[in-house]
């Protein structure tokens, strides 16, 4: 059962990375589980989703401003580029960068279209990220 | 002769909880003893309460005190341990001010087990000329 599992988590990885939701640095991630950290992959990746909502929910707020302050919105982008590298999210991090380019230039319009963009391109990672964190969770149950 | 083995640590700075968390696995899986912080601020405090660490990872970008001045008031204070500078920025002059302001290594996020295996060969040869 738990041989099946880890065939299925392997098999549902790589095809993520080979649709490009996915890079190499949630490999290098994945390498830093073992024995003695049996459950880091679901504890970074719940990390990751806490931490998402919140930038989304913070930049949404601050896009709502009379007065938009652009420092603080593309601070909030920068923080969200940090996280989605850090496990691998590549679209998302693309958004993020050509959000910043738009946090640069005070287009507050585009600034929103981008904000969307990039609510597009989580929710579709974490839908994904979902699957591959309840694999995670199922092969932590049945012990290996 | 029996040789004891001394764990060397590590503090992280920075106000990234995932980065935290994976900086920190990064050098416990390597055998090192690591304390975390949230920003420059807090590690500077550490500093002038007395603590001591082999490294510091520091992030550019934080709240409160990033890490160019948080890495310039550690220098300035007399702290000697290896800084090691991280961040996804990459505007070159800013790295170069990050640089300026006393580290002995950058590297750019995301980082993964073989840049922490150059950080730590790098901290091991200037430990070694020293």
């Amino acid at each position: 059962m738990a041989g099946h599992l880890h065939k299925r988590l392997h098999d549902y990885t790589a095809s993520l990375i080979n649709e490009g939701i996915l890079n190499e640095q949630f490999n290098q991630l994945k390498s830093l589980q073992d024995e003695s950290n049996p459950d880091f992959v679901v504890e970074v990746l719940s990390l990751f989703f806490e931490d998402s909502d919140r930038l989304l929910n913070a930049l949404a707020t601050s896009l709502d401003q009379q007065i938009v302050d652009f420092k603080k919105v593309d601070a909030l982008v920068h923080q969200f580029k940090g996280s989605s590298s850090s496990i691998g999210a590549q679209r998302v991090q693309a958004a993020c960068m050509s959000f910043r380019w738009y946090c640069n230039e005070e287009n507050i319009e585009e600034c929103l279209k981008r904000l969307q963009q990039l609510r597009n391109e989580y929710f579709a990672v974490k839908t994904k990220l979902d699957i591959l964190l309840k694999l995670e969770q199922q092969i932590l149950a049945a012990g290996s | 002769m029996t040789t004891k083995l001394v764990a060397h640590s590590a503090l992280v700075v920075d106000d990234d909880v995932m980065a935290r968390t994976i900086h920190k696995r990064l050098f416990e899986r390597e055998g090192w003893l690591v304390k975390a912080v949230v920003n420059g601020h807090e590690a500077v405090e550490l500093f002038r309460q007395g603590d001591r660490f082999d490294l510091v990872l520091m992030d550019k970008e934080m709240p409160v005190l990033d890490g160019v001045h948080a890495t310039t008031e550690l220098r300035a204070m007399g702290v000697q341990c290896h800084i090691v500078g991280v961040t996804s920025c990459t505007d070159s002059l800013e790295v170069e001010s990050f640089i300026g302001a006393g580290l002995d290594a950058f590297y750019a996020k995301p980082l993964n087990p073989a840049k922490l295996g150059r950080i730590i060969q790098h901290f091991h040869d200037d430990d070694r000329r020293q």
